[in-house]
């Protein structure tokens, strides 16, 4: 095992085994440690989000307006894949992908309690219900939004190009290429892309351990299913079970597959709420809230807290900054992913595709949810705001709990919810796999199921011995280091653009076909006559 | 071993293509060489044989006998030779299979005299990323003189070190020539070029030429050389000394300290490939 070809496993040694190991390693220390760790990786979080939150405001923002400035650039014209390549999914399959693995889980979660907890608790004073309410909005547009996706843009564009214009393997390392060159095959590409499997396991696992968590306590709640660790570790199979078998079936049959049907299962919940909930209400704050998002934009997106006063600071820490530490930890795993499913797309079409439609589909959802919870919450104060805040997870089915046909819509978001840790956890799965199988695309059935299980494992191990909250906060730090991983990126996707451009100038002079046509013309008459000649002469020899 | 490609257009740059091909398998240990040509015809989406109208035998096929006749012709041994017609999946994909192919060396014609000839491959020639020699119609490929010239950048020591990679190969003489400048920005501070600043500056670069020729091209032959250049292009003035000590063949790096990534080719390389100057040049990627 681990080594050359194999029916069931194809590994890179160098990533697989310490990758692995180091998994393991980490978590029985966390499982030995126990409470302590949590708060070593606490105190690690709370140290970058005071210190480095500037910076991360400002990456975050730089990433933004580089993934736009390109998308509009020349290089905009740009095919991943080279000027031949054609698109492997439709372009609903693709947004149906990138929205299920980049947002999917979290909004469903979020997309009631965030809106309502900076209303409770607005960021920025204000008095007056409906400004509060408004503020509320733009915030929750501004984690959920165009910040979160640039950053997967840049991630997703980056390793799409290198794999398939550069036809370099699909691991972060290749994208250091033009800086690094020969060198991403030795070890520092290896070190590169064992911090990015442990990231997405522990960020994967983490997630699927707090989900469960969430979804048992919702079902408790609606069903009076005990809320216990059985039914959580339960809870971890079936999703885990769902999983393999998805990633067992491959990207084509299992991941797609399920993303379109959680998009369709999404897409019929949203119209349900739209029709039964407020429905006017919905539509003109849709779009007042895009109109407010775009015009506090550059306020809100450099906003740093800067003149607040410091006993009322640290709210930007807990929300802001942790978000873009989140989407920063995860972007390795998003991002690999929009990579493997973006090839035959144009620089510009990924731009556009990446940035603004999966943020306007998330920004229709909170407006929905959200605004639906805010709208009950204004005529009937504390009805879902005191739930809200005392368990995140059931404000979805509180808030359902206001409108008709309760619990049907219920069981359908219970669905939801479930299908869509399926998802995150199958494309993670073959994240991992690439990765660790030193960037194939499609490696053996053995190995995918070997993460796909391995993740369900870390979860429910850390789930019954404690130590879920400590690995996600270790996995949120690496956000920091991530970073600066990033803004490398930034400048290694642009001088290989800047080449490919380069080149595609070059192969689109037109050669002078007329004497080439005139050579091979030439060459048509001496062959012929060359011919002619070897077959007289054999016709003499026979006479 | 060396593995030498060929690119041949069919034109009568091919002569010269083919005559160097033979001297540097008298000169260096070939063990595979291959005889390239790109169907221009693909890109306007025909198929060879209806646009030439020639059912009885496909013109792929023709070509490769023709190939193999020429490759005859200049004694090149056939029995090491292979034929790469390529006539489908564009320039793109013959790139992409020639930089991930064995072959070591790069060999193409550049024209001077023959014109619409030769011009294809050059542009080709930009993208490929192994060491490419650009013969000329007057070539006389005798390996015995080596001209490098140096700014002592990673792609210079490339350059130097590529000697050592071909068997059997061992020229009689290598000049190692560096052209320095004063940079423009010293010109507030330091007034005027002064004699006392360019001598400072010969005096450092004649350190850095001695480190970099007894780094890299121990073993050899070697005359070092500096040159100071107040306007001349340094293109030009590298021709210019190549002339005057009759160089046979010049290798130097595709790019220097200061080319931008939009550029897949140096400056001072892209003017020693120009069609007006008349020398063989291998670049090394």
């Amino acid at each position: 095992m681990g080594k050359g070809k194999n029916k069931y496993f194809d590994v890179h040694g160098p990533v697989f085994w310490p990758a692995s190991i180091l998994i393991v390693i980490f978590i029985a220390i966390t499982l030995i440690v126990g409470e302590p760790m949590e708060k070593v990786f606490g105190n690690i979080q709370n140290g970058i989000s005071d210190y480095a939150g500037w910076l991360l405001v400002l990456a975050t923002n730089s990433f933004l307006i580089f993934c736009i400035v390109i998308g509009f650039s020349k290089y905009g014209k740009i095919r991943i894949g080279g000027k031949e390549a054609e698109t492997e999914f439709s372009t609903g399959a693709w947004f149906a992908m990138l929205f299920s693995a980049g947002m999917g889980i979290g909004i469903i979660f979020w997309g009631v309690a965030e809106p309502m907890f900076h209303y409770v608790q607005p960021p920025i004073d204000l008095d007056a219900p409906a400004s509060r309410a408004e503020q509320a909005m733009t915030f929750s547009f501004l984690h959920w939004g165009l910040h979160a996706w640039g950053i997967y843009a840049l991630v997703g564009l980056s390793l799409a190009f290198f794999a398939f214009s550069k036809k370099l393997p699909l691991t972060i390392r290749s994208v250091f290429y033009p800086l690094l060159k020969e060198r991403i095959h030795g070890w520092i590409g290896d070190v590169i892309d064992v911090i990015a499997v442990i990231a997405t396991l522990f960020g994967l696992a983490t997630s699927l351990g707090f989900g469960v968590q969430q979804v048992s306590s919702g079902m408790n709640y609606l069903f009076n299913i005990p809320d216990n660790v059985i039914t959580q570790v339960v809870l971890i199979a079936i999703i885990t079970g769902i999983a393999t078998i998805s990633v067992v079936l491959g990207i084509d049959k299992g991941v797609k597959f399920l993303s379109e049907l959680n998009i369709r299962i999404a897409a019929v919940f949203l119209a349900f709420i739209v029709v039964v909930g407020p429905t006017l209400f919905i539509l003109n704050s849709y779009i007042e809230n895009i109109g407010h998002y775009f015009q506090n934009f550059f306020f809100l997106s450099f906003w740093t807290e800067a003149y607040q006063p410091a006993e009322s600071a640290g709210w930007q820490n807990s929300w802001t900054v942790f978000y873009w530490a989140w989407w920063i930890s995860w972007s390795p795993f998003v991002g690999m992913f929009i990579a493997r499913v973006s090839k035959g797309r144009t620089v510009r079409e990924f731009v556009m595709g990446v940035l603004v439609v999966p943020s306007l589909l998330t920004f229709l959802w909170m407006s929905a949810f959200g605004g639906s919870g805010l709208w009950v919450e204004m005529s009937n104060p504390g009805i879902i705001s005191e739930s809200v805040m005392e368990n995140v997870s059931t404000s979805l089915f509180v808030l359902l709990e206001q409108f008709p046909l309760a619990e049907i819509a219920s069981a359908i978001g219970v669905i939801l919810v479930i299908n869509f840790f399926v998802t995150s956890s199958d494309s993670g799965s073959l994240v991992i796999d690439s990765i660790t199988a030193g960037g194939k695309l499609d490696a053996p059935v053995g190995q995918r199921i070997f993460w796909a299980v391995s993740e369900g494992a870390v979860a429910a191990v850390l789930l019954i011995g404690g130590g879920l909250g400590a690995l996600q906060t270790a996995a949120i730090t690496t956000g920091l280091p991530f970073t600066f991983v990033l803004i490398l990126m930034m400048f290694s996707l642009l001088r290989g653009l800047k080449n490919e451009y380069a080149k595609s100038i070059q192969l689109d002079q037109e050669t002078d076909f007329k004497k080439y046509s005139e050579r091979i013309e030439k060459l048509i008459a001496k062959r012929k006559k060359i011919h002619k000649e070897q077959e007289e002469e054999s016709e003499s020899n026979k006479n | 071993m060396t593995q030498l490609l060929l690119f041949l257009d069919l034109s009568e740059m091919d002569s010269s293509v083919m005559q160097s091909a033979y001297r540097i398998t008298k000169k260096m240990k070939v063990s595979k060489i291959g005889l390239c040509h790109y169907v221009e015809i693909q890109e306007h989406a025909y198929s060879m044989d209806s646009f030439y109208n020639n059912p009885d035998r496909p013109i792929k096929k023709l070509i490769e006998e023709e190939l193999i006749d020429m490759a005859t012709e200049y004694n090149l041994p056939t029995d090491i030779c292979e034929t790469i017609v390529h006539d489908k999946g564009g320039k793109e994909d013959l790139l992409h299979k020639l930089n991930n192919s064995d072959y070591t060396l790069f060999v193409l014609g550049k024209k001077t005299v023959h014109t619409g000839t030769g011009a294809f491959s050059a542009k080709l020639s930009r993208m490929i990323e192994k060491p490419i020699l650009f013969v000329t119609e007057s070539t006389k490929l005798d390996l015995q003189k080596i001209l490098i010239p140096t700014e002592f950048s990673q792609h210079s020591k490339k350059a130097a070190k590529l000697l050592d990679e071909f068997e059997g190969f061992k020229p009689e003489e290598v000049f190692v020539l560096h052209v320095f400048r004063i940079p423009p920005s010293y010109f507030p501070f330091f007034g005027k070029k002064s004699d006392k600043l360019i001598k400072e500056i010969e005096k450092k670069s004649s350190k850095k030429l001695d480190s970099f020729c007894e780094k890299y091209l121990q073993g050899y032959d070697v005359h070092k050389e500096l040159i100071y250049s107040e306007d001349k292009s340094i293109a030009k003035v590298v021709y210019d000394f190549s002339k005057t000590k009759q160089i046979d063949m010049v290798v130097m790096g595709k790019k220097g300290k200061t080319d931008d990534d939009e550029d897949l080719i140096g400056s001072v390389a892209a003017k020693m490939i120009q069609t007006d100057k008349d020398i063989p040049v291998l670049l090394v990627e």
